[in-house]
C-alpha cells in the first residue's frame, strides 16, 4: 500500500448556497493514505460547510475536490444521525450495503455490530434509541464498506466513554489499514493527541494548517497544547471577529 | 365598545389563518386538489337534482341524518383572548365579558352558515330522494344546528374546567342521543322533543353570560392559543416541517425481526422494498395517497361516460405525479444523500418495480373498472 498517495485533495476558491453568497473561500489541503487531518475552528468557521463540499451536497463550487479511493468510495460519519425514521437499523445497514454493491456487506456489518456491541438494538427503528447507540450505528454505516477515506463530523459528541474508546481504536486500526481520515472536531485535547495535521478554519477560509509542532512554531509556544495554539492565533488577529 | 375590539381581533385572525394557508396551497395545490373537488362536488350536486340517488330507497332518512352529527362541526368557538389581556383587559370586567359573548354569539353564526351550506348541498336528497317537506327539512337544519353548538360549546366549558377524560365518555353519549332525536325526528315527535329541548336548553345556559369568567382566563387564552395554531400545526405536522408529539414505536408493526419481502436481495429488490416499507410506516403519504384513489374510484362512478375518458387520464397522471413526489422525497432524503452515489440503473428498475405496485396496479385496478364496470 502506498502511504504517501493522497486519498483527498481539495482546492476550493469559493463554495456556498449560492454565487451571491460564499460561505467558504480559499480553501486547500489534502489527506493522505493513513493520515489522519483534524478540522478544526470555531462554530461557524466553515467547518461543516467544508464538508458538505467535500461530499459534493453545496449547490454552488469553484475549485475541485478529488477523492482518491477505489470507486471514489468514502465512509462519511455526521455530525447529526441521520436516518429513515421508518426502517429497522438492520433494514438501513442492508439498504446502504447492497444499494453501494459492497461484497459481503452481511458478514462485514455483523462483525461490525458486534464489535460496537449493539447487536440488541438492529432490529429497533432508529429513533427509539439513544444518541450514543445512533452515532455508533452511523460508525457501522461509515464503515461498512471497508473505505480507504472516513469523513467524520463530530464523532465524540454523545458517545459514551466506552464507545469513544471504541472509536479511537477503530480510527487508529483504520489509520493503520491506511486509510485517510478527515475529522471535524472541538474536542481538542483529543484531536492533539490523535491527529497527524490540522486544518484551522476561520471565518470560511483556511486560516492556517500544519502538525501540532507547527503550529507550536507558528505561535512560538514550544510547549504549547492545540488550544493554546488555536487561541493565539485567533486573538493575534487584530481584525478577527469584526465584518 | 368590546365589538369592535372583537372585529380588529377577528380581521387579524383571519389574515394570520390566510397566512398560514398561503404557505403550503399554491397554485399546483388548487389545480390538482382543489379545482377538481370542486368541480366534482358541484357535478354531484347537480346530478343529485336530476335524479335521486338509488341509495336513499334502502337507507332511512335518520341514518343518512347521523352524517351531518360530524360533518356539521367544521367551524370553532374563537373568543379571541390572549395571554396578554391579562395585563389590561381582564381588569375591566365588562369589557372582557363582551368578548366572551360576542365569542360564543359568532359561533352561533357560524354553526347556522356551516349547518345550512350542509343541507343546501343536500336538499335534493331530501326532496327528490325522501320527498321531505320543507318544513321537515327546516327541522333538519334546526336540529343539526343545535347540536353542533351544544358539541361545540360543552366541550369549550369541559375544556375550560380541565375535564378530559368525562368529557370523552360523554362525547361517546352524544352520538347516542344525537341519533335517537334524528330517529324520533321522523317516527316519534315526543322522543323526538325529549331530546331537543333538553339540549336546547343546555344551549341557552352555555350561551348565558358566565358568573366568574375571570377564574377561567388562563384556560381561555391556552384554548385560544391552540385554536390559533391548530391549522398551522396541522400543516407544518403534514408536511414535515414538525414533528408534533408522536408515541415512539421501538418496532415497526408486524415485522420485529426486519423480514424482507423478496427473497432476491439484488438493489433493485432492495430499494422497492425499502421505498413501499418507508411508505407504508410513514403512513401520512399513504393515507392521501388512498384518499386520492377512493375520490378518483368516486370521480369515475358519478362522472358521466362522456368525460370519463378525460377524468381517467388526469387520474392516471395525477397518481403518477403524487407517486413521483413521494419517491422524489424518499429518494432525496440525507440518509440516501449520505451514503454516496447510487447506481443510476438500479435506481431506475428500482423506481420501478416500486411504481408497479403502488401506481400501476391500483390505478390500473381504476382503469379497468371505468372502462368495464
Amino acid at each position: 500500500m502506498n502511504f504517501f498517495m493522497d486519498r483527498l485533495t481539495i482546492d476550493l476558491q469559493k463554495a456556498g448556497y449560492s454565487i451571491e453568497d460564499p460561505v467558504i473561500e480559499n480553501i486547500s489541503f489534502s489527506v493522505k493514505a493513513g493520515e489522519l487531518v483534524g478540522l478544526i475552528g470555531e462554530n461557524g468557521a466553515g467547518k461543516s460547510t467544508t464538508i458538505k463540499a467535500i461530499l459534493g451536497q453545496l449547490p454552488w463550487m469553484e475549485g475541485s475536490v478529488s477523492v482518491h479511493t477505489k470507486g471514489s468510495v468514502y465512509g462519511y460519519v455526521p455530525e447529526r444521525p441521520v436516518f429513515y425514521e421508518e426502517l429497522t437499523v438492520w433494514e438501513h445497514i442492508e439498504y446502504c450495503g447492497v444499494m453501494r454493491e459492497i461484497p459481503n456487506w452481511e458478514g462485514q456489518a455483523k462483525e461490525l455490530v458486534k464489535t460496537f456491541r449493539v447487536e440488541h438494538y438492529i432490529h429497533q427503528l432508529p429513533h427509539s434509541l439513544s444518541k450514543g447507540t445512533q452515532q455508533k450505528i452511523m460508525i457501522i454505516l461509515a464503515l461498512l464498506p471497508s473505505p480507504e477515506l472516513l469523513i467524520v463530523d463530530e464523532p465524540f459528541i454523545g458517545l459514551d466513554p466506552r464507545a469513544t474508546k471504541l472509536l479511537l481504536r477503530i480510527i487508529e486500526q483504520e489509520r493503520e489499514k491506511g486509510t485517510g481520515i478527515l475529522m471535524c472536531t472541538h474536542v481538542l485535547d483529543t484531536a492533539e493527541k490523535l491527529c497527524d495535521k490540522f486544518i484551522l478554519l476561520s471565518k470560511g477560509t483556511m486560516y492556517t494548517s500544519g502538525s501540532l509542532l507547527d503550529l507550536q512554531k507558528k505561535c512560538q509556544l514550544p510547549d504549547g497544547s492545540l488550544l493554546d495554539c488555536f487561541d493565539y492565533l485567533i486573538d493575534e488577529d487584530p481584525n478577527y471577529g469584526l465584518d | 365598545m368590546g365589538w369592535i375590539e372583537y372585529i380588529k381581533r377577528w380581521r387579524k385572525a383571519g389574515k394570520f389563518q390566510r397566512k398560514v394557508i398561503g404557505m403550503v396551497i399554491d397554485w399546483t395545490v388548487f389545480l390538482y386538489l382543489v379545482i377538481p373537488v370542486i368541480i366534482a362536488l358541484a357535478v354531484i350536486d347537480y346530478q343529485l337534482w336530476q335524479s335521486p340517488p338509488a341509495w336513499t330507497s334502502f337507507i332511512p332518512v335518520h341514518l343518512f341524518g347521523l352524517v351531518f352529527f360530524y360533518i356539521a362541526q367544521f367551524f370553532s368557538i374563537r373568543t379571541y383572548v390572549e395571554q396578554a389581556d391579562e395585563l389590561f383587559v381582564i381588569q375591566k370586567g365588562d369589557y372582557y365579558q363582551s368578548l366572551l359573548q360576542l365569542g360564543k354569539y359568532f359561533s352561533v353564526l357560524k354553526a347556522m352558515l356551516a349547518a345550512s351550506i350542509l343541507i343546501f348541498y343536500f336538499y335534493p336528497v331530501f326532496k327528490t330522494g325522501y320527498q321531505l317537506s320543507i318544513f321537515t327539512v327546516l327541522l333538519i337544519l334546526f336540529y343539526v344546528v343545535v347540536w353542533s353548538l351544544f358539541r361545540k360549546l360543552a366541550a369549550r366549558w369541559f375544556s375550560l374546567r380541565g375535564i378530559i377524560w368525562r368529557r370523552r365518555v360523554f362525547s361517546v353519549f352524544e352520538f347516542m342521543l344525537y341519533g335517537i332525536g334524528m330517529y324520533g325526528l321522523f317516527h316519534h315527535q315526543l322522543v323526538f322533543l325529549s331530546m331537543m329541548l333538553p339540549i336546547f336548553g343546555a344551549v341557552v345556559f352555555f350561551l348565558k353570560k358566565e358568573r366568574q369568567p375571570l377564574r377561567y382566563f388562563h384556560a381561555e387564552a391556552e384554548r385560544e392559543r391552540s385554536e390559533k395554531w391548530k391549522w398551522a400545526v396541522f400543516l407544518m405536522v403534514q408536511s414535515g416541517e414538525y414533528e408534533g408529539i408522536k408515541k415512539t414505536r421501538k418496532y415497526p408493526l408486524f415485522n420485529k425481526q426486519s423480514q424482507g419481502i423478496f427473497s432476491k436481495r439484488t438493489p433493485e429488490h432492495v430499494l422497492a422494498e425499502m421505498y413501499w416499507k418507508w411508505h407504508f410506516r410513514k403512513g401520512r403519504h399513504l393515507k392521501f395517497y388512498l384518499y386520492f384513489v377512493l375520490f378518483s374510484f368516486y370521480a369515475l362512478a358519478v362522472l358521466p361516460e362522456k368525460v370519463q375518458f378525460f377524468v381517467l387520464a388526469f387520474i392516471l397522471f395525477a397518481g403518477f405525479k403524487i407517486q413521483d413526489g413521494i419517491w422524489k422525497s424518499f429518494i432525496t432524503h440525507p440518509f440516501t444523500r449520505n451514503i454516496g452515489p447510487i447506481n443510476e440503473t438500479s435506481l431506475v428498475k428500482g423506481k420501478r418495480l416500486a411504481f408497479l405496485v403502488l401506481w400501476l396496479i391500483p390505478c390500473g385496478m381504476l382503469m379497468i373498472w371505468a372502462l368495464f364496470v
